[in-house]
């Protein structure tokens, strides 16, 4: 004999709710947050600064949806709460914060969302990482951290360059090297060398489960890899230029991709070294 | 204390972050306070030639309402310039090459280089279209130091290596 259960409206309420996908709480998370995606599309859309965070925006979608069946039915409180706050703080960035500190706000409030209804033991540090630099961060990081890497890159190419026998100086971000002035500009400053390092560790992260204690513990060899191949690249052009009179394009760029490929070689050994590390 | 109902605390979320999404709705532009100070003197001549005010673009009239400085746009009759004068650091002095990317051109040839009184300049040839637009660009201060990028001028003005106002000096040229 079958029976009819009616439900009381409120019952129906709360039943639609627990029904709720995961991924739909993420979409509603997401759409609380619209004024930051406008603001990162227009910065995308306008061209004004690299279009690099579109690799880790589709690399994050890609993680997403393969562990879609994964995802927790019921949200665990604690970090329902903690996205919560965040998207809060994110939503009162707008009118006290640069857009850009907003924007990251608004993705950390969305990765810790996503965080509350991932299972045990997944790793979400590289997921965080993969939402952050999915935004518009390359000018910003070139106009705050450009000058700054490149006094530190000059110096350790200055060392370099006095060990291999050549009388070289430093000046702010102007090295003389053999009597010949040569500039550390703006694109030695390795911005883009440490946006594709750290995303080379987040992907690698994110897609074969390092645990994020692991990871966090490997991030300043990253920043050293980083360091390092920006120290040789920049020495190898400044060597160069202070022997001929000009250096083409093409070595510049060649030098350059060979050392990017270099480096995220060996983030890429980094992040998978060590199978304990592994969740 | 007895924990609330799952549901009851999702309900309070959905309220929270509708709130969030409409929070903004309301937000009204921070315009006015900016630029209230004196506008400064432009330069009349440039390398001999005199100079002619010109109407900011719609792009730059859009820029310039949240600019925390002022900024005026001349020519010489072949070369525009674009003076953009700031009292403070601030990140809304950006290159000269993210504003020509926003509007569409190519940015490449990229390097440094020395005018006839031995200055240094950031120059680049922006291409759109098949119009192509040799650009230099530099930042001087109070005391006439210049800078060529505009990251060693924010720290140089943050850490008080460098004092204001300082101008931004962007020249033009069509190829």
């Amino acid at each position: 004999m079958a029976t009819a259960i009616a439900l009381h409206p409120l019952a129906r309420w709360q039943t639609r709710f627990e029904s709720v996908s995961p991924l739909a709480w993420l979409g509603l998370h997401a759409a609380a947050l619209w004024p930051h995606w406008r603001w990162a599309g227009a910065r995308l859309a306008d061209g004004s600064d690299d279009p690099l965070g579109l690799a880790a925006l589709a690399a994050l979608l890609v993680w997403v949806v393969r562990r879609e069946p994964l995802l927790r039915g019921a949200p665990r409180q604690g970090w329902v709460y903690a996205a919560a706050a965040l998207t809060a703080l994110a939503t009162l960035a707008l009118f006290h914060l640069p857009p850009l500190l907003g924007a990251v706000l608004a993705v950390l409030s969305l990765a810790t969302a996503l965080r509350s209804v991932m299972p045990s033991g997944q790793p979400w540090l590289p997921v965080a990482g993969l939402a952050v630099l999915a935004l518009p961060v390359v000018s910003s990081l070139q106009f705050y951290a450009g000058y700054p890497l490149r006094v530190v890159t000059a110096e350790i190419s200055t060392w370099l360059l006095q060990l291999a026998g050549l009388a070289a100086e430093r000046s702010g971000t102007t090295m003389w090297v053999q009597g010949r002035q040569v500039i550390v500009d703006a694109p030695c400053s390795g911005v883009q060398m440490v946006w594709m390092a750290y995303f080379c560790a987040c992907v690698v992260a994110a897609f074969s489960g390092v645990r994020d204690r692991a990871m966090l513990a490997r991030l300043p060899a990253v920043g050293a890899l980083v360091l390092v191949g920006n120290v040789v690249r920049n020495s190898v052009l400044v060597a160069l230029e202070a022997q001929q009179s000009q250096v083409s394009d093409a070595v510049h760029q060649g030098v350059g991709l060979v050392v990017l490929v270099a480096v995220c070689a060996g983030v890429v050994g980094v992040m998978r070294g060590g199978r304990d590390a592994q969740a | 204390m007895r924990k609330p109902d799952p549901w009851l605390a999702r309900l309070g979320v959905v309220l929270g972050l509708a709130a969030c999404a409409l929070a903004p709705l309301g937000r009204e532009a921070d315009a006015g306070a900016r630029g209230s100070a004196v506008a400064p003197e432009w330069p009349v001549a440039w390398e001999g030639r005199p100079l002619r005010p010109l109407a900011l673009g719609a792009f730059e009239a859009r820029f310039a309402a949240r600019f925390p400085g002022h900024i005026a746009r001349m020519t010489d009759g072949e070369r525009t310039l674009v003076l953009r004068e700031v009292r403070e650091p601030t990140r809304m002095l950006h290159p000269a090459a993210d504003c020509y990317r926003a509007l569409g051109y190519s940015i490449a040839e990229a390097r440094l280089e020395r005018d006839a009184q031995a200055q240094l300049w950031r120059c680049f040839v922006a291409e759109r279209e098949g119009r192509r637009i040799r650009v230099c660009e530099r930042i001087v201060d109070a005391k006439g130091e210049a800078f060529t990028d505009a990251s060693s001028w924010f720290w140089a003005a943050a850490l008080g290596q460098s004092t204001g106002p300082w101008r931004a000096v962007t020249v033009a040229r069509a190829l």
